[in-house]
């Protein structure tokens, strides 16, 4: 059975403006142990999925429909108290900016062993010990413990939240684009610490918009486009062999420093959110949409283990 | 030919002090942003600065433009020596070298239609009447794919996505025809998927305005797309320069392979991987000798003690004691 399973769900934003469908009857599983990237570019809902999934999902935005069973509970439908248990013990987070999840005020080590003792884990000198061997497991060194987050760079600093997240030995492990504003020596760096937790059995599922990182590092990848998951399958098969007209484009648009050099770029721009295209809403800018895809909405279909959600998906391939 | 050039290019920051420094009288520290640096770009070509967040770049950018002062060295711009050009002279060479910067959000006016933003540039340095201006500035509209151009050229900033905003903030420094641009990371905050098209107009003006760029990024792989030649800062200093496919195929300096291997591809790729030691350099009091010893691998007393020049090895400028097999 899945570690997660996230089905049919919807995410709307109630904004003065209008209703923003951020994540539209979106399905994926993630195994215990697996390593699962979501893809998007700006807007594409992935972080509204990430933030839903620990129901977490910032106002106005309010989960509409679907399910999210984690380890056979449905977190939709959770009461608080339960919840309360599954965040940090079951379920953590690490953001973008760890800065904004830290305390400035507080040295590393008081907020490292305020999340053991207030879970249980430890108390005093005990939960002190605790926080000393999480930062030293995250590679930081041990009079870190005494220092505040403005002394630290911004590597050592998410190494700081991913002690505090990992303390207390989650299943999975949320990261939103925590590499982002990081250095690509660092970003390295960090990654292979994830990476060391994943082997380790942590799951992960990372949220990012480089889908060079999410290739080098995951087991799995799922598109996401509009509010929609587009693709979902084995990343090795969503790389070379893309199904979705989406998908192949992107691809094609990521700059690398080896192979062919070219400049592809995907037409056009994201929709509107408010008012998203009808039928397919990749359709504007895909070469290949006809009048199906701009009145009928596709459904998922899947193709040798892989979830595509368009009407030609297998038949259509984007060509040099 | 030589179009820009900078000799020993010096840019000192001094570092705010507390009031207990300052009635100390303490001695003013400064963070050395851009230390030593020297480079040309040529006539039609296009030199890609890498380097990571703190390394100078954008000082040296807005440092060849004109847009700061330098503490130190030289700067040319078609053999004038424009270092301490001031006043009615500068304004007159300025429409030669222009800027563009990584945030459209902040580069444009919010209160002004994006059309009189393009045009004014000809009216300021007065090239062309306002009637003139505004033909201009639809002209070149559509030359940045805003189309149709009438439509756009009474847009607020906030009506375009941030795509559209570059265009606009790329149609404003061309339309003076300059014969240099200083590009600041002008796709960073962009989506990759229209990444590429922003590119593509640059090139498009490179080749028609045999235009000279120095684009600043801190990306390789945007590195590799757009510049024919490339350099790599690390702490105010350039530590490597040459033609871009000869030194991603084969760095010789230590940074340089780091960099590179650090980068994520989708193509697999068999290499061994450098790795630096996670130690973050204070710009402040940057380490004495080589400024990357703290991290690398393969340093040894000399490193630490001596600074290592840039010298030209193969048809590149590497500064390092002991340059990369």
């Amino acid at each position: 059975m899945a570690l997660l399973s996230i089905d049919g769900l919807s995410v709307h934003y109630y904004t003065l403006s209008g209703i923003v469908r951020a994540v539209d009857d979106v399905s994926l599983n993630l195994e215990l142990g697996e390593w699962v990237s979501i893809v998007g570019e700006s807007g594409s809902g992935k972080s509204t999925l990430g933030f839903s999934t620990i129901r977490l999902t910032p106002p106005p935005g309010r989960i509409v429909g679907g399910s999210i069973v984690f380890n056979g509970v449905d977190i939709v439908k959770a009461p608080d108290s339960v919840l309360r248990k599954i965040r940090g013990r079951e379920i953590s987070m690490i953001f973008q900016d760890p800065m904004t999840s830290l305390d400035p005020l507080r040295t590393v080590g008081s907020q490292l062993k305020e999340v053991v003792e207030d879970h249980g884990i430890g108390r005093g000198k005990e939960a002190g010990e605790i926080a000393k061997r999480g930062l030293l497991s995250v590679g930081l060194p041990e009079n870190a413990f005494y220092s505040y987050p403005h002394q630290l760079s911004g590597g050592q600093r998410q190494r700081v939240a991913i002690a505090i997240a990992t303390v207390l030995r989650p299943k999975l492990l949320i990261a939103d684009e925590p590499t982002t504003a990081l250095d690509v020596i660092v970003q390295k760096s960090i990654m292979d610490l994830l990476e060391d937790y994943n082997r380790k059995g942590m799951s992960v599922l990372l949220i990012t918009h480089d889908v060079a990182l999410a290739s080098e590092r995951s087991r799995k990848i799922a598109v996401m486009y509009a509010g929609e998951l587009v693709e979902f399958g084995d990343t090795r098969s969503v790389i070379e062999d893309p199904l979705h007209p989406y998908t192949q484009l992107l691809i094609r648009s990521v700059p690398d420093v080896v192979g062919e050099k070219r400049l592809t770029y995907i037409p056009g721009e994201p929709p509107d959110l408010r008012r998203p295209p009808s039928g397919c809403r990749f359709h504007p800018r895909c070469p290949f949409a006809d009048s199906m895809c701009k009145v009928e909405r596709p459904k998922q279909t899947v193709i040798s283990g892989r979830a595509v959600l368009c009407h030609y998906a297998g038949t259509v391939k984007v060509r040099d | 030919m030589v179009l820009v050039e900078a000799r020993d290019l010096k840019k000192y920051f001094p570092v705010e002090k507390g009031v207990i420094e300052r009635i100390l009288a303490r001695k003013v520290r400064y963070v050395r942003a851009v230390d030593n640096v020297s480079l040309e770009v040529g006539k039609g070509e296009t030199l890609a600065l890498v380097g990571e967040s703190g390394s100078g770049k954008s000082t040296l950018g807005r440092l060849l433009v004109r847009l700061l002062d330098p503490d130190g060295g030289t700067i040319t711009f078609n053999g004038i020596d424009i270092t301490r050009l001031k006043g009615e002279k500068l304004r007159k060479l300025r429409r030669r070298f222009q800027i563009i910067f990584q945030d459209p959000y902040a580069s444009l006016n919010p209160r002004m239609v994006v059309g009189e933003q393009i045009a004014q540039p000809l009216t300021e340095l007065e090239l062309a009447s306002a009637s003139e201006a505004k033909s201009e500035a639809l002209k070149i509209l559509k030359s940045v794919g805003l189309v149709p151009p009438e439509d756009f050229y009474n847009k607020y900033p906030h009506q375009l996505s941030g795509g559209q905003r570059q265009r606009v903030a790329i149609a404003r420094a061309l339309i003076v025809k300059p014969d240099f641009i200083v590009a600041d990371e002008p796709v960073s905050m962009l989506d990759v998927s229209i990444r590429a098209s922003i590119l593509d107009i640059l090139e498009t003006f490179k080749r028609e305005l045999s235009l000279s760029t120095l684009f600043i990024t801190h990306d390789l792989a945007v590195a590799r797309l757009v510049g024919e030649k490339l350099a790599i800062m690390y702490l105010g200093k350039i530590v490597e320069e040459g033609p871009t496919e000869d030194i991603l195929e084969k760095p010789l300096h230590p940074y340089t392979k780091a960099l590179i291997d650090s980068i994520p591809s989708i193509r697999k790729r068999e290499k061994s991987k450098l790795g630096l030691k996670d130690v973050t350099p204070d710009p402040v009091n940057p380490p004495e000798g080589c400024r990357l010893y703290p991290r690398c691998p393969f340093a040894t007393e000399e490193c630490k003690l001596r600074e290592p020049k840039l010298e030209t090895i193969k048809g590149r400028r590497v500064a390092c004691h002991y340059p990369l097999q």
